[in-house]
């Protein structure tokens, strides 16, 4: 439940948190990406892929890491450091479960893929996109209506999403190539 | 006049965001696959945003 600007304040604390864990993947990259050769990264990255895909489309069955907490049904949200606090843990991926294998991919492409400072881009979209479900569904009048309409589109959603993802990767590995 | 509600509706739509990180993927490879363009860092700035952003959507549990 939302009150004020708290909405606000909680998407920004996800895209720092995104950005936290950007930066993370970033520091990680740099310690690893030597180690590896280009053809290496490539080939983890596309085997991971389709193995995350089919994961995700349920083809496969395998655990996947993740901090396998959950979130409380109802919180109420008031003024700022709480809103802000909350989006940060959110937006770093790692406070709660994840309920699709992509975080996973775009984690691995940020870690062995990017040229510098695109794995804090990665991370803060990343951010950004888990604020923009909270605010379309609160924009969605009524926004219990938006739990529904998700919920008759998700698979072709989740598709959709998979399409972005793949084709994103394929782009970056493209242009590091 | 037009009426606020189907542009609200529209952004507001589940699938709203899915399609907007569609679109810039489909404008970033018609840029460099269908004309020839050469790969740019606004190009690999956008892949990634697109990237990041979807993985951030597909990842449900809004309070």
């Amino acid at each position: 439940m939302w009150r004020g600007g708290a909405r606000w304040w909680f998407s920004a604390g996800e895209v720092i948190g995104g950005a936290l864990t950007g930066l993370v993947a970033l520091l990680l990259g740099a310690v690893l990406r030597p180690l590896l050769p280009r053809p290496v990264t490539l080939a983890v990255v596309a085997v991971a892929a389709v193995l995350l895909a089919a994961h995700d489309a349920g083809r496969l069955s395998f655990r996947l890491p993740q901090n396998a907490r959950q979130v409380p049904q109802l919180v109420v949200f008031d003024g700022r450091s709480g809103p802000l606090q909350f989006g940060v843990e959110m937006g770093t991926g790692l406070r709660t479960y994840m309920t699709s294998a992509l975080p996973h991919l775009a984690l691995l492409t940020a870690l062995l893929l990017p040229l510098g400072w695109q794995a804090l881009v990665v991370g803060a979209a990343f951010g950004a996109g888990r604020a923009a479900m909270a605010l379309t569904r609160l924009v969605h009048q009524p926004p219990e209506g938006w739990d529904s309409t998700y919920a008759t589109r998700e698979q072709p959603i989740r598709a959709a999403l998979w399409v972005v993802a793949l084709a994103a990767v394929l782009l970056v590995a493209v242009a590091g190539s | 006049m037009t009426s606020p509600v189907p542009l609200r509706a529209a952004v507001s739509h589940p699938a709203a965001v899915p399609v907007a990180l569609l679109a810039v993927v489909a404008a970033v490879a018609t840029s460099v696959v269908v004309r020839g363009a050469a790969v740019t860092d606004v190009h690999v700035t956008a892949a990634w945003l697109a990237l990041g952003a979807a993985a951030g959507y597909a990842v449900s549990g809004s309070p």
